[in-house]
């Protein structure tokens, strides 16, 4: 089992040194592979990130847990996250490549000529990716505890660490999407030879000791503000612009994002492989182990190394994407003025240490990592009304812009604080619509004269 | 704009119809419901709508 694990981790850093090859030179090349990924690399890139290791862990755990209260808002998000890509994301690689931009705040600092919205946009987005590091270490803890138990985890971790190190020293962005089609595809034939022997091997009726999955209720109010602020958030996150930035146009983009439905057939294996845990009664320590304990309960220990392997890919590929997001956001945006050579020596310094503290967070188990995660999304969507603002509004300003943040980060910590239900509805869907307001009454009452809109500009 | 909205539209409208016309308590199969199973059957079709509507845009 360890040996067919390590196997493939070995694989994966082969498979980033030979990315190196036609590999360009510069930020633009290192960042956003200069922005030559073709269709099929910028799917296995864009749409497999969306199949983290929350997804192959987190939702047949939840299924477990909870039984299908959560199904409408998870799938429904990420079902419609591809049409809000396909719509915006051909609209964010003109914006990009109009600016010569790498990140987000590089596009705003350029549209709005202001450093100010610049550093605010850098620093929020830092401050809600960090997180996003930890979960991915808290699930690879979980699959290497399993692995190892009688390794000490902070040594299987900065294992797990100096191979995402590895992956984008290497190559950058390019040897996150080829190690991307790897992942991708042990995860999908992970996924569907458990599932497919789950289902050779569906008991016909429940074990006697098994009770039905209690059914977490999930209000309807709340499901769908989610999945509406979420599929919206989704064209907003930082490492998903940079992947648009790499692709070579429109048209791969469109494609992939026609495509990505189809990659959701993994969700109802991986419900059925739930369901079948349960049925059978298999024991299982934590919810979240309820995919690794189906694939040991149907598969030879060496296959059960793979489907290790492909999970902790799984994180192992969302955090180096994660690291070459955070590092130009601190190296251009926050800390401008450093030259090409400067940029990329920084930007390995900070990658280093967001993974030794995503690797801390994970083994100090944070506590409010689970608060955190939640407001990843309300906050990272906020710069939406900014974004469609600049495609269409040539009178809309930074100031403008950020009164608008301001009013949607008072809006839901006002919510929080006064702990204000509204129905249900997801606080992110108000910060959203205060930000829309402010921002359309600010361009109304101060319109910027000089302004021009990114359609305009691109004629 | 209008494109855009149409485009967007038609499968926001598929995940309401899965999430409100299909009855909570319509059957199951797999251990999976009904409407469980209807949110599914979306993934296909949006794909599809999303295919037929990249046609028109330029590499």
């Amino acid at each position: 089992m360890t040996a067919a694990f390590l196997a493939v981790l070995a694989l994966s850093l082969a498979i980033a040194v030979w990315a190196r090859r036609g590999a360009g030179q510069g930020p633009r090349a290192y960042f956003v592979a200069g922005g030559q990924l073709g269709a099929i690399l910028f799917f296995f890139l864009s749409v497999g990130e969306t199949y983290s290791i929350a997804t192959m862990l987190g939702f047949p755990g939840g299924v477990y847990a909870g039984g299908e209260g959560f199904v409408l808002w998870f799938f429904g998000y990420i079902l419609l996250a591809a049409p809000v890509l396909f719509v915006l994301g051909p609209w964010i690689w003109r914006a990009g490549q109009l600016h010569g931009a790498v990140t987000i705040p590089d596009f705003f600092a350029a549209h709005f000529g202001s450093r100010a919205l610049e550093r605010v946009i850098a620093l929020g987005a830092i401050a809600l990716l960090l997180p996003i590091g930890t979960m991915q270490f808290a699930g690879i803890r979980l699959v290497l505890g399993a692995l190892a138990p009688g390794v000490p985890m902070p040594l299987l971790l900065a294992g797990a660490g100096l191979v995402t190190l590895g992956y984008v020293l290497l190559a950058g962005l390019r040897a996150a999407a080829f190690v991307a089609v790897l992942k991708d595809a042990l995860m999908l034939g992970a996924i569907v030879l458990v599932s497919a022997l789950a289902l050779a091997h569906w008991p016909s009726a429940p074990a006697p000791q098994v009770v039905a999955a209690p059914q977490v209720p999930v209000g309807l109010p709340f499901a769908l503000s989610t999945i509406f602020v979420q599929a919206l958030g989704f064209a907003m996150i930082p490492q998903n612009w940079a992947f648009l930035f790499a692709a070579r146009g429109p048209q791969a983009i469109a494609r992939a994002q026609a495509a990505a439905p189809l990659y959701m057939v993994m969700f109802p294996l991986l419900m059925a492989v739930a369901v079948f845990a349960r049925r059978l009664g298999l024991p299982v320590a934590k919810p979240d182990f309820v995919f690794l304990a189906t694939a040991q309960h149907v598969l030879p220990g060496w296959a059960v190394g793979v489907v290790m392997a492909a999970v902790v890919l799984a994180g192992l590929v969302i955090l180096s994407s994660v690291c070459l997001a955070i590092a130009p956001l601190l190296t251009r945006n926050v800390l401008p003025g450093l030259d090409g050579a400067a940029q990329q020596r920084w930007a390995k310094a900070v990658m280093a240490l967001f993974i030794a503290l995503s690797a801390a967070g994970a083994l100090a188990q944070v506590p409010l990592l689970a608060t955190l995660n939640t407001v990843f999304y309300f906050g990272i969507v906020q710069t939406l009304p900014g974004f469609l603002a600049a495609l269409w509004a040539p009178r809309a300003s930074a100031a403008g812009l950020l009164a608008g943040l301001a009013a949607a980060a008072l809006a839901i910590l006002a919510m929080k604080l006064a702990g204000l239900g509204l129905g249900g509805i997801n606080p992110g869907l108000i910060g959203l619509i205060a930000n829309g307001a402010v921002l359309a009454l600010w361009t109304r009452a101060r319109p910027r004269r000089d302004g021009r809109s990114v359609i305009e500009l691109l004629g | 704009m209008a494109r855009a909205l149409i485009t967007l539209a038609v499968p926001a409208l598929l995940v309401l119809l899965a999430a409100l016309a299909v009855p909570a308590d319509g059957g199951a199969l797999l251990g999976i419901g009904a409407r469980t199973w209807a949110l599914f059957a979306c993934a296909p079709l949006t794909s599809a709508w999303l295919w037929w509507r990249q046609r028109g845009i330029a590499a």
